[in-house]
């Protein structure tokens, strides 16, 4: 060997054991030297247990440990184990090798350190998981694939509360549908831009404004929110990954989408106004230069985008990528969903090169902004003429169950479905509902149409005084001809119907001759915005998984505030859970684990070492 | 009338276009401004232009000639870097 091939083999041996006592011991002072975060004290950092073998009588024993030049403490149960301190200079890894290898010796182990489980009292905590998941059933799932799950399979907050809820240090911005930054889960968690400008708590790219509240009556952003940051141990609804927080609103899309232009000036307010973490539970199809670069630009400035995978049950590295998951840069991490027992949800997109780590997706509970009402037409619906509500299957159509429908004529759903509507008809049928304590409000329906193009019209109204809306209400629209057999979504805004008398309904009309199938109205729902809403849903989606991660990665690096986005990534992303379902389907095959990404010491970096 | 009886019935969204028609974000070189970017896409009927910093703009046109044919009228002109389609993002809500 010669003497240059010998230095090396030095060197590698020496980091080496830099890396093992940095990563195994992080109680120890030499991992503290080397870890630039702070360390989660898992063991006495001078004290071991150690157990004799049973022949060993009990003064034999205190002299072992004497010529070691340790100090015996105390004999904890009868013939059981030892505690022992550790003479000055000695770890603990040192102290288990040396008595390891006694042969007075049956066992030896650290003095773990445990700790008190915080539990928060919010009233939904149960529900939650995510966070806790103790194998309880979700009440009303909308994801039923192993429900309940396993007990165990969370994300170990318990135990990382013990160490930090208060994220309020890092400002994490929710670029979504807006947020209701007025519910009561929410307002004391909110940024703080008064001073900035911003007294809404962030900024409405998609309408161009100042105020992000979720004018569409969206509830996506929201739920994101309270995900990160619903206010902890307050009695009240949900608690967030991180119980104090700074979540900033930037609103860049409306439930049908958003665009290149609203995102990328929604990130660089998040990046220029203090965000460290951005959430983005969206996705697009298409490679997009100019949200690639702003990605860069939040690098650059030392922030971490936080992304949904999608939920198209794809594989984001073959020929269906999408954005931003897809992007390439570090500073990105890109998160599928996993279901209560930890199986990759059946929705969830996932990717061995693009796809970084899973997080709960299903059955979430979290923030809502106001009231939904739904409805199918059974009870308190005044119907005229051929209108009826009609439980039907669809025909032909495969995994869809059945459903109650508003439809004219009252045969719409009749075999053989060839039943039409009436000439010379103006029927109405409508249905009051209370809308009065809310400051937003968006109706939603499915509908089938056929009618003669032109000439015969289904109409949507709306009056706040009540009874029939044709009458003196407003129109909200007069539809003609044929959706070609498929149900449309259609929403309107109920705004000037914000009443406890806002009467909403449906007319079809007709004249004197030519007629067809008629009309199909489904799926009914009011959204709501409600200033202090106190109302929380249940719903999926890799949207959902995301801002688990977002809160994570803000709780990291409050409780290591010289982190760099790099180790608060490694922390993420190495500190988690090996899953089998992620294996191969993620570059961490990990689910990401709250108290292993605290306890993950980043290896050290710019050391260097000779030997001479 | 014509038809006998329904065909089957479905229930879908509705239609999900990949990027907004018309609208184009377009980044430039230093020097180039709101005033070059109207003059060079006039023949399309600029309707509005929106700075969205960064040296990036959206620009709406009231005749939208196609990403090929922009493309090919952004190369008469150094100062606009690249072009590309104002793409929609949606929720990844199941």
């Amino acid at each position: 060997m010669n003497r240059y091939k010998f230095r090396n083999i030095l060197l590698i041996v020496l980091m080496s054991l830099l890396m093992t006592i940095g990563q195994g011991s992080s109680a120890t002072s030499v991992s503290a030297r080397f870890a630039i975060g702070k360390s989660i004290r898992t063991h006495v950092s001078d004290e071991i247990l150690v157990k004799f073998k049973p022949h060993v009588a009990g003064q034999f024993k205190a002299q072992v440990i004497r010529a070691y030049g340790d100090r015996h403490i105390r004999e904890l149960t009868p013939n059981g184990y030892v505690q022992i301190k550790l003479r000055p200079g000695t770890d603990v890894s040192q102290g288990i090798r040396l008595y390891k290898a006694d042969p007075n010796i049956e066992s030896v182990q650290p003095n773990y350190i445990y700790h008190s489980l915080t539990v928060p009292i919010d009233t939904h905590y149960g529900q939650m998981w995510g966070l806790k998941n103790s194998g309880q059933m979700i009440a009303t799932p909308s994801y039923t694939t192993n429900n309940p799950g396993v007990a165990g399979r969370d994300m170990d907050m318990e135990a990382a509360w013990d160490h930090v809820k208060d994220c309020r240090s890092i400002v994490v911005a929710v670029v979504d549908t807006g947020v209701n930054y007025t519910h009561q889960d929410l307002a004391a968690n909110m940024w703080d831009g008064t001073t900035a400008g911003f007294p809404n708590h962030g900024f409405d790219f998609a309408d161009n404004d100042n105020d992000p509240i979720p004018l569409d009556a969206s509830g996506h952003g929201t739920h994101v929110a309270g995900t990160i940051g619903a206010v902890g141990n307050n009695s009240l609804g949900t608690t967030g990954v991180c119980w104090q927080a700074e979540i900033m609103a930037v609103r860049v899309l409306s439930a049908s989408g958003g665009t290149t232009a609203a995102i990328i000036q929604g990130v660089n307010f998040a990046v220029t106004r203090g965000a460290k973490v951005i959430n983005m539970s969206f996705g697009g199809t298409t490679y997009d230069p100019a949200f690639d670069a702003e990605i860069t630009d939040a690098r650059n400035n030392g922030v971490i985008a936080v992304v949904a995978a999608g939920n198209a049950a794809n594989d984001n590295d073959s020929t269906s990528p999408l954005y931003p998951c897809n992007f390439l840069q570090d500073n990105l991490i890109c998160v599928a969903a996993l279901d209560q027992a930890y199986a990759l949800a059946t929705f969830s997109n996932f990717g061995a090169t693009s796809v970084d780590v899973g997080a709960p997706g299903v059955n979430a509970i979290s923030t809502w902004p106001g009231m939904t009402i739904t409805d199918n037409f059974t009870s308190g619906w005044t119907l005229a003429g051929d209108f009826a509500a009609t439980f039907c299957d669809l025909d032909g159509v495969g995994p869809q169950a059945p459903l109650w429908l508003l439809v004219n004529p009252t045969r719409w759903c009749t075999p053989p479905f060839n039943f039409n509507y009436a000439n010379n008809a103006n029927d109405v049928a409508y249905r009051t509902f209370d809308l009065s304590n809310t400051s937003h409000a968006i109706l939603h329906f499915g509908m089938f149409l056929d009618t003669e193009p032109n000439i015969d019209f289904a109409g949507v109204a709306y009056k706040s005084t009540g009874g029939d809306p044709f009458g003196a209400g407003g129109v909200i629209t007069e539809e003609s001809g044929t959706t070609s057999d498929f149900a449309v979504d259609r929403s309107a805004d109920l705004n000037n119907c914000r009443t406890a008398t806002c009467s909403l309904g449906f007319r079809l009309r007709s004249d004197t001759m030519n007629t067809d199938f008629g009309m199909g109205i489904l799926n009914f729902q009011i959204d709501t915005v409600q200033s202090n809403s106190n109302e929380y849903q249940v719903i999926n989606g890799t949207s959902m998984a995301s801002p688990h991660v977002a809160g994570l990665a803000a709780m990291v690096w409050a409780f290591n505030p010289l982190y760099t986005y790099t180790q608060v990534v490694n922390a993420i992303k190495n500190g988690g859970e090996d899953v089998v379902a992620l294996s191969g389907k993620t570059t961490s095959g990990k689910a990401v684990n709250a108290i292993g990404s605290l306890a993950y010491i980043n290896p050290p970096t710019g050391l260097s070492a000779s030997v001479q | 009338m014509t038809e006998d009886s329904h065909p089957p019935l479905q229930i879908r969204t509705s239609d999900s276009p990949e990027y907004v028609a018309g609208e184009y974000i377009v980044t430039v070189q230093p020097g180039g401004d709101k005033d070059t970017l109207r003059q060079l896409y006039s023949a399309y009927g600029v309707s509005e232009i929106s700075d969205l910093g960064s040296k990036r703009f959206l620009i709406k046109l009231k005749q939208d000639p196609g990403l090929k044919v922009i493309k090919q009228k952004s190369l008469e002109s150094v100062k606009v870097k690249s072009i590309q389609p104002n793409f929609i993002y949606r929720l990844n809500r199941s």
